[in-house]
């Protein structure tokens, strides 16, 4: 892919690239950086991007592994902010926002592709290379933490 | 309001969200720029050697800074110190310095901006301007791989400086996006001079033969009188955590932190190891502990004697209230847990863990420790052998075991603290517990400070 078409593309979907890294850090200011970073890494790598119409999942994807970076990078440096699966009560304690941003990994993973990126179920196990039962399994296992009863047509 | 309609709420909020726009630029110039440095930067590489030793007045104007052509803008730096609110006041009350060093080597250009120092700190802002690309192995990897920075002091001989050196978001270069290193004295206030050290170095994976960068080195010399002396404040206050007894000793505010250091009594049965704690001023404004390090002890014990928050320093109160909510502890009579993993076995695990799982993986061995939810972190990151030496590992905490195709959660309360060791070859290691238990203190401790 040229780089002026990336830049079209990224354009198209920078806003929802925005949104994702806000519901995955928490915050607007950690969610800007984390996009440039991705959107840098991604221009450095459009060149080998064969197939772009997985451009989406593709770009999604870098987002995820920085939001993931920076994770690590505060584990090291403030407490611990993950709830279990089991703090039920916890969970109900919490504003929506805050319990997805506490959920663990790869329950979020599935919350916020799922009902916040636009992504199908199929879409989603495949971005995040699992079978789709898997997926399946801990969407089930993350709306019923988060007491959300949905359908597929209420994903945002 | 159910969930259901917080749902709904939550998106229409989340969709109104718009990206704040120009990242395309700024990642299109950073990549024309990083081109352009290796026709442009090369030759002025003997001006830079000149740079190299240029000597820096603290608290320069910021006009007479910016009129040299060679000076970001102030924007960058305010971007730069946003998540802090002491940094974000050092700038606003125009506590910092620019700078303007640079240096090439090879394909590779760093320039150093500015510098917020005080008594204890050297906060230095810099910019890799240029990097040498890393291809990656396989050609349909979409995340490209970049260089890590180190950055170092070089302690001169004989020097007893004691020292940490934290650094802010990734420690992969980014070309021309400003990022900093913060390097805090204990034991000394800051050196008249010292050189600061950029390295760059190979990511952690792949792991394959990369282009060496020389390191680079910015000699930095300051004139201690014209930096910000601290505020000390003489405390003797007694206290008890969970029958632990303490003693506040003293509080010192600099431009950067506050700290306040606390002496443990020689009997206690416990070493203290975290404290969850705020600082409120006599107006109500609460002030919480800072990115990077904000504790610090004795390395010859676990505990942790100095803490810190962000500084009231260019609003200094006459009194304040220091309020600690939890505090953890390591037993003094915890032995080290050691686990034989060909068996899978433990012995002298700490209270409320248990290790469930030992595989062996590609080449790896991966533990799954059954621990608190609250307090995962029940042991030290390291992992030694019987002579105390390190092994490279990495810890990571996961609801499931991420190898067990069961996907079955972890109990009420727990989590899975998963260790990886990239040495099959070994037989057994030995942990040191961090945590061994914790005091919620409900209501807070509150423990009044005179800031006169």
């Amino acid at each position: 892919m040229e780089m002026n078409e990336y830049a079209r593309r990224v354009e198209d979907i920078q806003n929802k690239l925005f949104q994702t890294a806000v519901l995955w850090l928490g915050d607007p200011s950690a969610a800007e950086e984390a996009l440039d970073e991705a959107v840098y890494r991604g221009l450095k790598g459009c060149k080998r991007l064969r197939e772009p119409q997985f451009f989406n999942t593709w770009m999604t994807r870098i987002l995820m592994n920085v939001c993931n970076d920076e994770q690590k990078r505060r584990k090291r440096e403030q407490s611990w902010e993950v709830l279990p699966e089991t703090a039920v009560e916890a969970f109900d304690a919490l504003p929506l926002r805050e319990a997805i941003r506490r959920l663990p990994k790869e329950l979020k993973e599935l919350v916020i592709l799922r009902y916040f990126s636009g992504f199908s179920l199929r879409e989603a196990s495949e971005l995040l290379e699992i079978p789709q039962g898997t997926a399946a399994t801990r969407e089930r296992r993350a709306l019923r933490l988060l007491r959300l009863e949905l359908k597929e047509e209420e994903q945002a | 309001m159910n969930r259901n309609q917080e749902f709904l709420e939550l998106t229409r909020e989340i969709e109104t969200l718009q990206a704040p726009g120009g990242s395309v630029e700024r990642a299109m110039a950073q990549v024309r720029h990083a081109k352009r440095s290796k026709y442009v930067l090369r030759p002025l590489t003997g001006l830079a050697a000149v740079f190299a030793v240029f000597v820096m007045l603290i608290n320069v104007s910021p006009t007479v800074a910016q009129a040299c052509s060679k000076v970001p803008i102030l924007r960058d730096l305010a971007q730069a110190v946003r998540f802090s609110p002491s940094m974000n006041e050092a700038v606003e009350n125009n506590y910092y310095q620019p700078i303007g060093l640079e240096q090439t080597h090879g394909d590779t250009t760093v320039r150093v901006e500015y510098l917020i120092v005080d008594q204890k700190n050297v906060n230095v802002f810099y910019r890799v301007l240029s990097a040498p690309k890393i291809e990656p192995e396989d050609p349909d990897d979409p995340v490209e791989h970049s260089f890590l920075l180190s950055p170092e002091i070089r302690k001169p001989e004989g020097a007893d400086w004691e020292y940490s050196i934290s650094t802010r978001w990734c420690e992969t270069v980014v070309p021309g996006a400003m990022q900093y290193a913060s390097v805090q004295f204990r034991n000394t206030d800051v050196p008249s001079e010292l050189d600061f050290q950029l390295s760059l170095v190979e990511p952690e994976e792949p792991d394959r033969n990369l282009p060496e960068v020389e390191p680079f080195v910015f000699h930095l010399k300051f004139d201690p009188s014209d930096t910000a002396q601290g505020n000390h404040f003489e405390m003797d206050q007694a206290f008890a955590l969970d029958g632990q007894k303490f003693r506040l000793t003293g509080i010192d505010v600099y431009p950067t932190y506050l700290e306040f250091t606390l002496e443990s009594e020689a009997d206690n049965t416990a070493w203290l190891t975290g404290l969850d704690y705020e600082l409120v001023t006599e107006d109500g404004t609460r002030y919480a502990r800072p990115d990077g390090i904000s504790a610090v002890g004795n390395p010859d014990t676990p505990e942790f004697n100095t803490f810190r928050v962000d500084s009231p320093f260019f609003f200094l109160p006459t009194s304040a209230t220091l309020c600690i909510t939890e505090a953890e502890w390591k037993l003094k009579a915890q032995p080290k847990t050691h686990v034989d993993l060909k068996t899978g076995t433990a012995e002298n695990l700490p209270p409320e863990s248990e290790l469930v799982q030992v595989v062996r993986q590609d080449g790896a061995w991966k533990l799954a420790f059954l621990v608190s939810a609250e307090h995962p972190q029940c042991f030290d990151l390291r992992v030694m052998n019987a002579a105390d030496e390190e092994y490279g590992t990495d810890w990571d905490w996961w609801s499931i075991i991420p190898w067990d195709a069961s996907d079955t959660p972890a109990p009420e309360g727990k989590i899975y603290a998963i260790l990886t060791l990239n040495d099959d070859s070994v037989e057994e290691i030995w942990l040191e517990p961090f945590c061994t238990g914790v005091s919620q203190l409900t209501p807070p401790l509150e423990l009044p400070l005179d800031l006169r």
